[in-house]
């Protein structure tokens, strides 16, 4: 029982097509996951509520059809957003070789609004590869494993209380 | 053919390829459910009532201050079925009340042909790229 409101955030993931965003969101949502790929189209709306001390938070998730550069999305898609995670897989470089400017033209059309860095696909690297590299992140994942998912959504979430 | 034919051609096509394709709904600022023409889904129960249990997606959209937005490819769930949506949004003001219009139109078959396009030139640049880094 929760006797506290009922809040509605929504957050976007955003970052290179192939990333994991719908698997990260899939595994968060429904607990499942899949190797085969899907490319998303436009945008895909999941919902989930989530509990935070007394409240109770819809989170809206919105999973954005990767694109090379952020610069490419329909800046619609960002219009009321709460929360940002950027996800880019470690196993491609090209991924997070833009990580910063993307991040830096996001920043500037949603400032104050807190962001993450997630490095997905932790289960495809060993700890050695792991450590080698170099680009800032929050969060090590695995949509695959579930490695932290939930753990990243949580934090997002108390962030976007805050 | 007579005039009142093409009347009656115009109003059988208007009917099948906009009234049918289309749902619209007339929502006050507060997202209360005005008035719709209930394709896709019946909304008549819920006239006076929020629209976001409906279309939850909605609730991050509907800004006064922006006169149309539109998103031309949204996957969301209606009724547990997940549906491809083109939504356009407009506002306006009438007798100093704001007013939203929402219009969602179901793509199915155009994002079967997007897909097909995208998913492969994804596939192309990820296979790519990985023969490189393998060498
Ligand atoms: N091994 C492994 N594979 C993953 C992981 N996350 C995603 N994948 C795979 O990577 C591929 C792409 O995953 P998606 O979740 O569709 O990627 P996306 O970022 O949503 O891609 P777009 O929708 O095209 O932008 C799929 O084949 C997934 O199975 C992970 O953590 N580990
Ligand atoms: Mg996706």
């Amino acid at each position: 029982m929760t006797t506290g409101k009922t809040l509605s955030k929504k957050v976007i993931l955003i970052g290179n097509f192939g990333v994991g965003k719908t698997s990260l969101t899939r595994q968060f949502v429904y607990q499942k996951f899949s190797d085969e790929y899907l490319t998303t189209l436009g945008v895909k709306i999941d919902k989930k509520v989530v509990e935070v001390g007394n409240d109770l938070v819809n989170l809206m998730i919105w999973d954005i059809a990767g694109e090379v550069s952020q610069t490419r999305v329909n800046t619609s898609y960002y219009l009321g957003s709460n929360g940002i995670i950027y996800v880019f897989d470690l196993s491609r470089p090209s991924t997070y070789e833009h990580m910063e400017a993307d991040i830096e033209y996001v920043q500037k059309l949603l400032p104050d609004v807190p962001i993450l860095r997630v490095a997905n696909k932790a289960d495809l690297l060993t700890e050695e590869q792991i450590a080698n590299i170099s680009v800032p992140y929050d969060f090590l994942s695995s949509a695959k494993t579930s490695q932290n998912v939930e753990e990243m959504f949580l934090k997002l979430t108390k962030a976007m209380l805050q | 053919m007579a005039k009142s034919l093409y009347i009656e051609l115009f109003e059988k096509a208007h009917q099948d390829f906009v009234q049918e394709a289309y749902l619209t709904i007339l929502l006050s600022e507060d997202a209360e459910i005005l008035y719709s023409n209930n394709t896709l889904t019946n909304l008549e129960p819920f006239y006076g009532q929020s629209i976001y249990p409906v279309f939850p997606f909605l609730e991050h959209l509907l800004q006064p201050n922006i006169p149309e937005l539109s998103i031309n490819l949204l996957e969301a769930s209606l009724n547990q079925t997940n549906i491809k949506y083109r939504c356009i949004i407009k506002s306006f003001e009438k007798e100093s009340e704001t007013f939203f219009f929402v219009i969602l139109q179901n793509v199915e078959w155009h994002y079967q042909e997007l897909f097909r396009i995208q998913q492969e030139r994804n596939e192309a640049v990820i296979s790519k790229e990985m023969a490189i880094l393998k060498k």
